[in-house]
C-alpha cells in the first residue's frame, strides 16, 4: 500500500515539474533577469503550481519596490484559469509593476495572462 | 471518532504523510492583521496567510462575518493568541482554532462568476509557498 502511495505522488510529482518546465518556457518574451537572487518551485503541488522569484528589486522597466514574481501555471477545476504571472512587493502584496503600488486581486495588472505568441 | 489532531489535507485525513501546510501554525500566535485594498493578510510572526475573501471571525460563539459592526475589532481581539489547530480541506474551508476558543474561517469555494483567481495564499517561514 505504501509503495502505490508513493508511486502515485512520484507520479503527480513529475507532472508538476513538467507543468513548472512548461511554464518556464513559455514566459521567455518576459525578461526575469533581476530576480535570479531567490528562487523556489511552489511547495506543495496539491494546492497549485508555478514558480516564485524573490529578493529582487525592480530591473527592466519595473518599479523598484518590485521585489517578487509569481509566474502560475494553468489550472483546471471549478474555476479553470489560464496561465498568468503575478508581481509583488516585499510584503507579498500584489503590486502593479509599473507603479510598484499595491492592488486588488480583480484589477487586471494583478493577474496577467501568459500569451504564447 | 477524529481526534483533536488530526488534520484534513486534500481531503483526506492527515497521517504524517499527508501533512497539511497550515500545520505549521500550530503554537504560534497571529502577531499582526494587515488590511491591503480589499483583502486581508494574517501574520504569524513570519508565517502569513493572504486571505483574498473576508473570513469569518468566531469570538465566544458568536459569528462575525465582513459587512457586519465589529468584525474588524473582532478580528484584532485574536491578535496575540495561539493558534491550538488547524482544519484545511482543499476547495472547501480553512479552520484557524485559538487558545481563547475563537476561530478563524475561510471559505475556499470559488464560483464560477467571481472574478477572484485564488482565495488565498500561505507563506511559511522557510519561504514554502501554498496556493488555495
Amino acid at each position: 500500500m505504501k509503495k502505490l502511495v508513493s508511486l502515485i505522488y512520484l507520479t503527480m510529482l513529475c507532472a508538476f515539474l513538467q507543468t513548472s518546465l512548461r511554464a518556464q518556457t513559455t514566459i521567455k518574451t518576459v525578461k526575469f533577469d533581476f530576480l535570479t537572487k531567490k528562487f523556489s518551485d511552489l511547495n506543495n503541488f496539491r494546492t497549485g503550481s508555478g514558480m516564485v522569484y524573490e529578493g529582487g528589486s525592480g530591473g527592466n522597466g519595473l518599479n523598484s519596490r518590485v521585489s517578487g514574481v509569481r509566474i502560475m501555471d494553468a489550472k483546471t477545476g471549478p474555476k479553470p484559469d489560464g496561465p498568468r504571472v503575478i508581481y509583488m512587493n516585499s510584503q507579498g502584496q500584489t503590486v502593479n509593476p509599473s507603479t510598484g503600488r499595491t492592488v486588488p486581486p480583480t484589477d487586471p495588472s494583478a493577474h496577467i495572462p501568459i500569451k504564447d505568441r | 471518532m477524529r481526534s483533536k489532531n488530526d488534520k484534513i489535507t486534500n481531503g483526506m485525513i492527515d497521517n504524517d504523510s499527508l501533512k497539511s501546510p497550515f500545520a505549521i501554525l500550530e503554537n504560534e500566535q497571529l502577531s499582526s492583521v494587515i488590511f491591503v485594498q480589499n483583502y486581508l493578510q494574517l501574520d504569524f510572526d513570519g508565517n502569513r496567510l493572504t486571505c483574498f475573501r473576508w473570513p469569518i471571525v468566531v469570538v465566544k460563539g458568536l459569528f462575525y462575518s465582513f459587512d457586519e459592526p465589529g468584525f474588524r475589532d473582532k478580528l484584532c481581539e485574536v491578535i496575540s493568541r495561539k493558534v491550538t489547530q488547524t482544519l484545511f480541506t482543499e476547495h472547501i474551508v480553512l479552520k484557524i482554532y485559538f487558545d481563547d476558543d475563537s476561530q478563524i474561517q475561510l471559505d475556499l469555494k470559488i464560483g464560477p462568476n467571481e472574478k477572484i483567481h485564488e482565495v488565498g495564499t500561505f507563506t511559511d517561514i522557510n519561504k514554502n509557498w501554498s496556493f488555495f
